[in-house]
């Protein structure tokens, strides 16, 4: 299967830099995560010529690179969201390890992000080639209608300048490019719609065994809120990952899923087998990640790749306020901070890096957006865990880490006065919460003297029954929670560090509150013994209303650059394109006004299609040898390394 | 002497039948050899073992869609379906050993004669039928493959004989029913294993509903495993099985427009020191009674028959539990690698390794006390 097979051209600084003075390149793209891999795919598709800078080394798209990140995770005894990628002081990424609570009036700068509170954000973000798909999750939900207007509706947060009915066209090339495994006839739900006879690339994965329990004890529990019953029903979640393909797919055509990346030979990647280290990292690479995309826009040719290249710096054109040039610093090891300046162009800048990045890097330039907005609005899902034991085995830690979920807390009168709500029910037991398996051994060794024989069924029987929910909480726009930067905060090439300054409202309060409230009843039903306990000295307490809770944060930065209706209300406009620079883009989850309680990659991914169709259409204009579909097939054809 | 080996349709089952005893035997020495390599190393060797493995899977569903497309079942249950290991296959006027064993420079040896490009029997005459001859050592081959049902006194010359009979078998009957106004594909269509479950296996799988497919679905067999005459590279750019291994013995992977023997590609290294020291061809009676490893050895066996039963089951309608047949699998690497990953108590040198012994004759009471499986599974 030679499509499995690819090699990535990578160029020189030099190369890149002679050229980009040449004015060879039509786009530079910053970043190669999910958001610059689809541009480059869509624009070289498209005949057009992309230099893509990326702040990692490159080895992780041949096989043997792939699988060293997976004997990293293995062999590490922590198994947080980044364990798998090596250290890179260069261009350092957020670790949730990092985070301790904060005391009040004191910076904690001791992760790469630094926390200036008064709420500690424990998200993380990857830098490696694929981005943080290199450690996503793959649940990937369309946004509600209803998410794309909530100002106007429930007045909290800010509106779209675009709605679902807008994006729909665009959701379907995301679900194909990420390969979705679901059933549409199980998705929409609560407004979401689909375009007539639509299926997904492949069939829904079957729910786990726990699902099936869960769904036994609290199918039909309703709940009165704001005047409204909502009625629990568990449903299965979309997944980013292989399953059976739908043969019904794109008018009878079917689909071909995308397997494991690989230099030479090796045909893996298969479907979901259940392995359960989803996150960080599938070992069939059943779950998709956006070296797949990377590769197929490689495949073109004219895609530049340049790796250990940290962009520091965005340069403007005084008479015109357009980009001139981005700067970027070239490392040449990961074990030295010794790097070289450089400095490329394009008819097309584009930022790609993520929401924190993107905005560090423009506030770094001094370019905050003549609206003042950049850096602010940072959303991100906030987490309530609550875990228990079900009184049988559930056959916890099988299957996909989370197959199904709640939805029914995700619409509403109520999003007036409280956060909605997804809720997920993981098939890893009490992991996120505890540090479970690990933790349970300790217990059962440290506390209750087991060993041999005995200690090993204790830990099957443990974790057997393990249930965990995790309440995915929507967070609202609010211009004090913001990204900045200060001189006092330097990464060891000397660019600014992202700084973090976060504090949740009473409408998330009240919502993480009630999501409380829910998984006490459904414990209740279950027959289930609840163990959560948030405990004061956690560095994502707070109490409301005389209770205590603590929050995770959901890994969905976003808002940093928001999109709307003109200059004065945002950043970038609906095709992400800056309101203050006539040839800048930035992309990603930072231009959502509202991240509503879908996780953001297939609406950020949504979005980048729709900014590449106009980008196309612009560089078209003036653009000269544009090769037509049918040639670009050809060349593609007679690509067979 | 007749010259066709396929004169009525029970011949032709019952060659597709040997074809997916024969696609299946080459199974448990790839398995074998691909676990008892120490995790986390030799991963070119790994991959490519794996990768051939995957495919003569494809090879035996496929097989298997052919035959259901002729309206019989196949029977992976059926006795002596595994063989008893060493089993020899034909090369030629030659022939060779088969073997469970560890991964070595004599196991990647047999690998390559097992995916070398068939000599035929063609330009030669033998005085047997069509593509077979007489052989001296005749009784030392146990698989069904080898020897013609209307001829065992026989020999194929190799195993590209065997798929070219079936497929001038194929020809021949499908004109005769034609003829008649009939055909020889009068299988259930919905019997036949489609992409839906089978994909990313080094291939696609082909429906079989008539001649046309069933000739793309052998082709594919005989194209995979022998390769193009010498052609490294088939036109879709995939490697052949021969050439896979063969890069194992340079540490360098083949790049297309390469020369057969010079490989330009990536370097890497083949560690045969990291390798666990199974026993070769280890049985039962190897293991202490009693023991751990064969209780170990039990349960693999055990749920290797059940896996073969299961795939059985799918081959015969029941589609859906090839899904729940990949934890089967997993179940199966965790037995072969308690196995594979001790030693015989009573044995200095070597480690336990899967028997692949079926419980064919006995009852599955007599099996339970001999073999105490219940608590390992």
């Amino acid at each position: 299967m030679s499509e499995a097979n690819s090699t990535m051209k990578q160029v020189t600084p030099d190369t890149a830099v002679q050229n980009s003075a040449d004015g060879k390149y039509d786009a530079v793209i910053v970043g190669s995560g999910i958001s610059g891999a689809i541009t480059a795919k869509e624009l070289t598709a498209k005949g057009f010529n992309v230099l893509m800078l990326e702040a990692a080394p490159a080895k992780d798209m041949t096989y043997k690179g792939f699988r060293s990140y997976l004997s990293t995770y293995y062999a590490n005894a922590s198994k947080d969201n980044n364990s798998p990628y090596p250290d890179n002081p260069n261009a350092r990424m957020p670790r949730s390890t990092d985070v301790s609570k904060l005391k009040p009036g004191v910076v904690d700068a001791k992760g790469y992000l630094v926390q200036n509170g008064p709420l500690a954000l424990d998200s993380t973000y990857t830098r490696v080639t694929g981005g943080t798909t290199m450690h996503w999750e793959a649940k990937i939900l369309r946004m509600l209608p209803d998410d794309f207007a909530i100002k106007s509706t429930y007045g909290v947060g800010l509106d779209w300048p675009i709605n679902y009915e807008d994006l729909m066209p665009y959701y379907q090339l995301a679900e194909r490019e990420i390969g979705v495994s679901a059933n549409v006839e199980e998705q929409g739900f609560y407004g979401i719609k689909y375009e007539p006879d639509y299926v997904y690339p492949m069939h829904g994965l079957p729910p786990s065994y726990l699902d099936k329990l869960v769904a036994q004890g609290v199918d039909g529990t309703e709940f009165e809120l704001a005047g409204e019953t909502h009625t629990v029903k568990v449903r299965p979640f979309p997944q980013g990952r292989n399953g059976v393909p739908n043969a019904r797919y794109n008018d009878g055509q079917g689909f071909k899923p995308v397997g494991a990346l690989s230099t030479y030979q090796v045909e893996q990647g298969g479907r979901c087998q259940g392995n359960n280290n989803c996150v960080p990292i599938c070992p069939v690479q059943a779950k998709y990640d956006a070296r797949k995309t990377l590769t197929a826009a490689a495949k073109t040719g004219r895609l530049d790749f340049l790796p250990q290249a940290v962009a520091s710096k965005v340069v403007v054109n005084e008479h015109d306020n357009s980009i001139k040039h981005i700067e970027f610093k070239h490392y040449s090891s990961t074990n030295s901070t010794e790097h070289t300046v450089h400095q490329v162009q394009g008819k097309r800048f584009i930022l790609a890096t993520n929401a924190i990045e993107n905005a560090r890097l423009m506030l770094a330039s001094q370019l905050p957006s003549s609206s003042g907005l950049m850096g602010k609005n940072l959303m991100d899902h906030t987490y309530l865990l609550a875990w228990g034991l079900l009184p049988q085995a559930a056959g916890t830690m099988r299957g996909t880490k989370c197959t199904s979920g709640i939805a029914d807390f995700r619409y509403g009168a109520s999003r007036k006065t409280q956060a909605p709500f997804g809720v997920d029910i993981h098939n890893d037991g009490w992991g996120w919460a505890t540090g479970s398996p690990f933790s349970d051994v300790e217990t059962l060794v440290d506390e209750e003297n087991k060993f041999g024989r005995e200690l090993r069924q204790s830990v099957v029987d443990r974790i057997s029954n393990q249930l965990l929910f995790a309440f995915m909480v929507e967070q609202p726009a609010q211009e004090s929670n913001c990204v900045t930067v200060d001189n006092k905060y330097l990464d060891a090439l000397g660019n600014q560090r992202p700084i973090i300054n976060y504090q949740l409202s009473d409408y998330s309060k009240a919502g993480i509150a009630y999501s409380r409230h829910t998984s006490k009843v459904f414990f209740q039903r279950l027959g289930a013994q609840d163990y959560s306990k948030y405990s004061p000295l956690d560095y994502g307490y707070f109490s409301h209303e005389g209770e205590d809770y603590y929050f995770r944060g959901g890994n969905h930065f976003s808002g940093t650059h928001v999109m709307g209706t003109s200059a004065l209300n945002s950043v970038v406009d609906e095709n992400q394109k800056a309101w203050d620079h006539n040839n800048l883009y930035l992309i990603g989850s930072g231009s959502m006004p509202s991240i509503g309680t879908s996780n953001t990659t297939l609406t950020l991914a949504a979005l980048c299609y729709k900014t590449s169709e106009h980008i196309i259409e612009e560089l078209s204009r003036y653009s000269v040898g544009v090769v037509m579909d049918s040639d670009y097939k050809m060349a593609k054809g007679a690509e067979n390394e | 002497m007749n010259d066709r080996i396929i004169n009525n349709i029970d011949d032709l089952h019952d060659m597709l039948d040997a074809a997916i005893q024969l696609e299946h035997a080459t199974i448990p020495p790839y398995l074998t050899a691909l676990y008892s390599i120490h995790p986390e190393t030799n991963l070119e060797a790994a991959a490519a073992i794996r990768a051939v493995l995957v495919e003569e899977m494809l090879h035996m569903t496929l097989s298997a869609n052919v035959l259901n497309a002729l309206g019989k079942n196949p029977d992976l249950t059926a006795v002596g379906f595994v063989p008893d290991f060493p089993t020899r296959l034909p090369d030629g006027e030659t022939d060779f050993s088969v073997s469970i064993d560890k991964f070595s420079p004599d196991t990647l040896e047999t690998f390559l004669r097992i995916e070398r490009p068939s000599k035929t029997s063609k330009d030669t005459t033998y005085s047997g039928p069509k593509g077979c001859l007489a052989r001296s050592n005749h009784h030392a081959f146990q698989l069904r493959a080898v020897k013609p049902k209307s001829a065992p006194e026989y020999s194929f010359y190799s195993i590209g004989d065997f798929y070219t009979a079936i497929k001038e078998g194929i020809e021949y009957l499908e004109e005769q029913a034609n003829q008649r106004g009939e055909t020889i594909f009068t299988g259930d269509p919905s019997l036949q294993v489609s992409n839906e479950y089978y994909y990313s296996g080094g291939g696609q799988i082909v429906k079989v509903t008539d001649k046309d497919s069933a000739f793309r679905a052998l082709s594919l067999i005989i194209e995979q495993g022998e390769g193009h005459g010498h052609e490294i590279f088939d036109s879709e750019g995939e490697i052949s099985h021969y050439y896979r291994f063969e890069q194992l013995k340079h540490g360098q992977f083949y790049r297309v427009g390469d020369q057969p023997g010079k490989p330009s590609g990536n370097k890497f290294e083949v560690d045969f020191d990291k390798v666990y020291p199974i026993k070769r061809n280890p049985k039962l009676k190897d293991y202490p009674k009693g023991s751990q490893i064969y209780a170990a050895a039990c349960a693999f066996n055990h749920n290797y028959q059940q896996f073969l039963s299961t795939v059985n089951k799918a081959f015969k309608g029941e589609q859906d539990l090839l899904l729940g047949a990949v934890c089967g699998m997993f179940r199966l690497k965790e037995h072969a690698s308690q196995l594979i990953r001790n030693p015989i108590p009573s044995d200095s040198e070597y480690h336990g390794g899967p028997t692949f012994e079926m419980a064919y004759e006995q009852p599955s009471k007599d099996k339970q006390a001999q073999c105490p499986s219940e608590k390992m599974s």
